[in-house]
């Protein structure tokens, strides 16, 4: 299954409810899907409702369309709007900061890094679209245009978005980086 | 401030303009502000990308997708959402698995080549040539003691063998154009069987120039010629080496034989049979054939020094934990090897190979201690000896050790190999071992090191 390319397996997973092209999709995509949910959402357990409805969606989705041209964005388009419902459900509609960083069930040798564990604080104080656009763009490794035809909103805002979350992420560890720089 | 800040921005997406290069290197150069924020930059992406890589799907969550949709649950190396230990085995096994259907298709094709229906029917019309042969007569030729080894069939000393090799003679083939063999093409059971069908139809033909051979002696009788001895005195041929068997007499020789003597016929309308014959035996050599024919085909006689190529994979894992990814190529993790096998137990060769090898190092750069890793992929080549410790019993199974000394663009690279060879027939072999490496690399005046263990496979094929 390795040599079809997303669409062709998406057009398998269509025609003959392939559960390989299925698995094969799930393959390349589950990162990204993780990723954005763990990132954008910060909670876990969100994270993991989401990720499981998005990739329901996906295979269910497929009866709905005879050909897709860019899966992952498609597939990142509906983890993001369910995303937003949850987010929109969930009265908070804020991180839960403490429960993101110690959850005892997120076992991730990464997690050990304290850089890794202040970024990913920094990035749960960035406004929602700043986040988004940033967990688009270095998480899931969308283009710039990618990521506006996904948000339905201009390249250069896109940009902007990106340039602003990088800036304020630097911002916010910029004494824990001098301090750094510093040893 | 800003502009300089958007084109190291754009600098990390890789879209910043060549034309706008020069200033903000130049910038860089002399802003001490502007490196710091560079730096900080890149140390913010380096820990984005680490981030991003640890955040994979755990297994639990994998299956809980897949089962909602009434799927069974993927192998854990084939979807990216399997991390942890189930994430390393797999893969592992996976690779694994490539090597053992290759050497199992090997042996197959070996298998099928040996014993195939053309090499049969050319050795059963084999003996057609060595009998055609015989009828060009000759009163002084030289004929081979295997006839009466493996096969028991009638040495004639009448016949002639236009190649002394006793494997044609064994099982030469007369229609096959084939032609002649080599004592060491001829090693494996269907050979064997192949001699041994000569061996019938050569008796078969012996019956048929007996009867006649008596029409001719009736012939001289009536002729009133002195009769050729119908009872020749039986030779034994022993199987000692270095022997020679001469024998000059009036009467024909014939080897003893549970089936029948071979006795020349006279031809049509001579009337006076010359009966001196000579016959050699060339014991040297044809003992070596004799013990190609009656021993296994695993135990053949390989004359040494002999060539060798062979070409291996590795799965080895390394023992230095790094979070980025491979650097690989399509050709990483195979080797292959030149090697020159001075005797049973000692060969010297080459070897050449790619591999990526983790490397985390610690070095200063103006003032920082920064932590490098890296998984690059490298050419590496360097020198062998093997140690074959011999048989293991009467298989074919030979273990060994081999120990490499070479070097790659990083630094000197040492590995230690224990495996056992599989030779089952012909020049093909095949390895299977456990290996130790070490690469040694050098950084900022001080030395690391990368070591690997794992499983190394491979065939070789020997000239």
């Amino acid at each position: 299954m390795s040599e079809y390319s997303d669409s062709e397996l998406y057009a398998l997973m269509r025609a003959e409810h392939s559960e390989d092209a299925f698995g094969e999709l799930y393959a390349r995509l589950s990162a990204n899907v993780f990723a954005y949910c763990m990132r954008v959402l910060g909670s876990y357990d969100q994270a993991h409702d989401i990720f499981q409805e998005t990739f329901l969606r996906l295979y269910q989705s497929a009866e709905r369309h005879a050909e897709l041209e860019n899966v992952r964005s498609y597939t990142l388009t509906i983890c993001r709007n369910l995303c937003l419902n949850e987010k929109k459900r969930s009265a908070a509609g804020a991180v839960e900061f403490d429960e993101l960083l110690y959850n005892p069930g997120v076992t991730r040798e990464a997690d050990r890094s304290e850089m890794m564990q202040l970024i990913t604080m920094a990035m749960e104080l960035l406004p929602h679209d700043m986040r988004e656009a940033f967990v688009l763009r270095e998480y899931d490794g969308l283009t710039y245009i990618e990521i506006s035809e996904m948000l339905n909103i201009k390249l250069d805002t896109v940009k902007v978005r990106v340039f602003r979350a990088r800036q304020k992420i630097k911002e916010i560890l910029e004494p824990y980086l001098n301090e750094l720089s510093k040893d | 401030m800003v502009q300089h800040s958007t084109w190291i921005n754009d600098l990390l997406d890789g879209e910043l303009n060549t034309h706008d290069e020069p200033s903000l290197f130049g910038e860089l150069s002399v802003n001490a502000d502007l490196r710091t924020e560079f730096k900080q930059q890149l140390a913010i992406r380096s820990a984005v990308q680490h981030d991003r890589m640890a955040l994979v799907p755990p297994a639990h969550l994998t299956k809980t997708v897949f089962s909602g949709l009434g799927f069974a649950a993927p192998m854990a190396g084939a979807a990216a959402g399997t991390a942890g230990g189930s994430g390393f085995i797999v893969p592992w096994l996976m690779k694994l698995g490539l090597p053992i259907l290759s050497a199992a298709a090997a042996v197959g094709v070996t298998m099928a080549v040996s014993s195939s229906p053309d090499n049969m029917q050319s050795a059963n019309t084999r003996p057609n040539q060595t009998t055609s042969s015989s009828e060009t007569a000759s009163s002084n030729q030289t004929a081979s003691s295997n006839q009466t080894a493996s096969s028991n069939q009638t040495a004639s000393p009448n016949q002639t063998s236009e190649n002394n090799s006793p494997s044609q003679n064994l099982s030469g083939s007369g229609t096959d154009a084939q032609g002649a063999r080599t004592d060491s093409e001829i090693r494996s059971t269907a050979d064997v069987q192949a001699a041994e069908a000569a061996a019938e139809a050569l008796r078969r033909e012996n019956r048929r120039l007996r009867g006649a051979l008596a029409n001719a002696q009736n012939e001289l009788d009536a002729a009133n010629e002195p009769p050729v001895d119908p009872s020749p005195n039986p030779v034994m041929i022993p199987p000692v080496k270095n022997a020679s068997i001469s024998k000059t007499s009036n009467s024909p020789v014939t080897a003893v034989n549970d089936d029948a003597q071979y006795e020349r016929p006279a031809p049509m309308g001579v009337s006076t049979v010359a009966l001196t014959n000579t016959m050699t035996f060339d014991n040297t050599r044809d003992l070596q054939s004799i013990e190609t024919q009656i021993m296994p085909a695993t135990m053949v006689y390989t004359p040494y020094p002999s060539f060798m190529v062979q070409v291996r994979g590795f799965t080895a894992s390394s023992l230095t934990d790094v979070n980025v990814p491979d650097q690989g190529n399509w050709y990483q993790d195979v080797g292959i090897a030149f090697i020159n096998e001075l005797s049973p137990n000692h060969a010297v060769g080459i070897e050449l190979g790619s591999e990526s090898f983790a490397q985390v190092f610690e070095g200063g750069r103006n003032g920082q201690t920064i932590r490098y890793e890296q998984r690059p992929n490298t050419m590496w080549w360097g020198a062998l000896y093997r140690y074959s410790f011999g048989s293991l019993g009467k298989t074919a199974f030979t273990p060994f050790a081999q120990a490499l000394a070479g070097g790659t663009q990083y630094g000197p690279l040492g590995r230690l190999t224990g495996g056992i060879q599989y030779s089952p027939t012909g020049p093909l072999s095949f390895i299977l071992g456990f290996e130790g490496t070490v690469l040694a690399y050098k950084f900022q005046d001080q030395w690391f090191t990368s070591p690997k263990l794992g499983m190394t496979y491979g065939m070789a094929v020997r000239f």
